[in-house]
């Protein structure tokens, strides 16, 4: 448990500077566009309750970063320092999971507080958010999802190289191509997202991220340290 | 003495070739060993191997009797300090201290600072900032600052002047005397640190070819100076690793049984002195890739 614990205490103090600096830029960001959106609201081309949408894209990178360096610095890192795989595995889901869900909690609350100013300034919405827990789960999923499938893609390319690493990516976009199709061009990324009622296919995402972190540990358990 | 650390029969196997072969030895605890062999020899996998950091293709790696890898006591009681550490490249100085104050269980908190300022090192630089000297710096702060039982060095002195070089073996001698550390170390500069090593394990070609206390190495190797016509019976005899002649003299390297030969040769006057660990080192690496390559 102790051990947990300072692994725990590793990953925040491994991340919290890049989270500090991520999310104070993204807040004055959001700031300046509640601003715009108040003030001069012509220059902005985005319905009133949507502000806040460059958000998720912003999110989604950082989180899409923060897994690729989990698993080509983070790793090696922690086994320099005694660490197991076993402990890495168990830190990185965990830090996976607790992240995520600050994320889009972050997130929720910018939805929200942002379309509640807009409302007191008499900027109407042209529709409300989805419901607080609805818009945070869907989040949550998402940037988990995320996080741990660039922290796939980035244990795959630290363990076996380069070219299993493309020969990945290229599975990764047929997989997405075939799904987009398979259901009808109806795809989830055409969906405004705070119309998002399709709670259904998020809990099959969430199945997909227990998935891809079996895959990660299969990848992880038997991986060599790179000698430099 | 029961070893601390035991490897047998560990292979490990980079797609065609084999990196190492075969490798069995036991490290005796509270003593220094020096893990010697020439570029390539597999040293770093094998420090790699035996800290846990690569899994071996075949063979098993024990500490204290527990296998090593994936398990937690074991892996936090060894401590790896490599010659680049290429993960610690963005991080300052004082997040490395910091993470290792988390993560590793032995970590003397007053003795890494201590170090810090003995070394002069910056707290708030990166470490891809540093010199190659500081980096190897930085390296030795983690090995000495956490109080494993065993510590694996690979190449520590890489860059570091002959100033920090001697300082790092003091600090060696101090950590060693009165405390049960045990420390590998792999280095190239033989004949500086030969003095530190109680123990010898020569790697050639992915093979520990010789694992044995320093004296018991040192005590058949021997030069032998004298008239090139007395010598010149020893040609071809295959405790000679390497002979020198100029001007009818000649300097035979040797490394065996001298016992028969010592009277006989010392009442031709021939000239017998103990052989340096160095040249002992270079001449049996010399002659073990000749013999390789006859064998080919």
């Amino acid at each position: 448990m102790a051990t947990y614990r300072n692994t725990m205490r590793f990953m925040w103090q491994d991340s919290y500077k890049a989270l500090r600096v991520f999310l104070a830029v993204l807040l004055l960001v959001d700031i300046g566009l509640l601003v715009f959106q108040i003030k001069w609201p012509h220059l902005v081309d985005n319905p009133s309750n949507n502000f806040y949408s460059p958000n998720y894209g912003a999110i989604g990178i950082f989180t899409l970063v923060s897994g690729l360096l989990t698993a080509t610095v983070t790793f090696p890192l922690m086994l320099s320092l005694g660490s197991t795989r076993k402990n890495y595995i168990a830190g990185v889901l965990s830090y996976g999971v607790i992240s995520s869900a600050g994320l889009a909690l972050f997130q929720t609350l910018v939805a929200y507080g942002g379309t509640a100013l807009l409302e007191l300034w008499g900027q109407l919405s042209e529709s409300a958010p989805a419901s607080f827990l609805t818009l945070w789960y869907t989040q949550f999923t998402i940037y988990l999802l995320i996080f741990l499938l660039f922290t796939l893609l980035g244990a795959i390319f630290y363990r076996y190289g380069t070219m299993p690493g493309l020969i990945a990516i290229a599975g990764l976009i047929f997989i997405l191509f075939f799904t987009a199709n398979t259901s009808g061009g109806t795809g989830l990324t055409d969906k405004d997202i705070s119309g998002w009622i399709l709670l259904q296919a998020v809990h099959y995402l969430l199945g997909v991220c227990v998935l891809l972190a079996a895959l990660l540990w299969l990848i992880i358990r038997r991986a060599t340290v790179r000698t430099y | 003495m029961s070893s601390i650390l035991e490897c047998r029969q560990v292979s490990k196997r980079f797609g065609r070739s084999h990196a190492i072969l075969d490798a069995t030895a036991s490290f005796e605890p509270g003593a220094v060993h020096g893990l010697l062999g020439a570029n390539g020899a597999g040293k770093t996998t094998l420090l790699h191997i035996l800290a846990g950091m690569i899994y071996p293709t075949q063979g098993v790696v024990t500490f204290g009797g527990q296998q090593v890898h994936e398990n937690a006591p074991a892996m936090s009681s060894i401590c790896l300090v490599k010659s680049d550490e290429r993960s610690w490249a963005d991080y300052k100085v004082k997040d490395i201290m910091k993470f290792c104050s988390l993560l590793l269980p032995g970590w003397d908190e007053r003795k890494a600072l201590s170090l810090l300022q003995r070394f002069n090192l910056p707290a708030n630089k990166r470490y891809k900032q540093l010199s190659r000297g500081m980096q190897s710096q930085l390296g030795i702060v983690k090995g000495l600052a956490n109080q494993s039982s065993l510590t694996l060095f690979d190449e520590p002195t890489l860059g570091l002047d002959a100033d920090m070089r001697e300082a790092f073996y003091e600090l060696i001698i101090q950590e060693c005397s009165g405390s049960d550390r045990t420390i590998i170390i792999s280095t190239h500069l033989i004949d500086e640190s030969a003095n530190l090593f109680e123990y010898i394990a020569l790697l050639e070609e992915g093979v520990i070819t010789k694992h044995q206390d320093t004296d018991s190495f040192l005590e058949h190797a021997y030069y032998l100076q004298g008239n090139s016509v007395d010598l010149e019976r020893f040609s071809g005899d295959p405790r000679v690793l390497h002979a020198d002649s100029l001007a009818g003299t000649t300097i035979l390297a040797w490394y065996g049984d001298l016992t028969k030969e010592r009277a006989g040769l010392e009442q031709q006057g021939v000239r017998i002195s103990p052989l340096p660990l160095q040249k002992l080192f270079v001449y049996l690496t010399r002659k073990g890739r000749s013999n390789n390559r006859e064998v080919m």
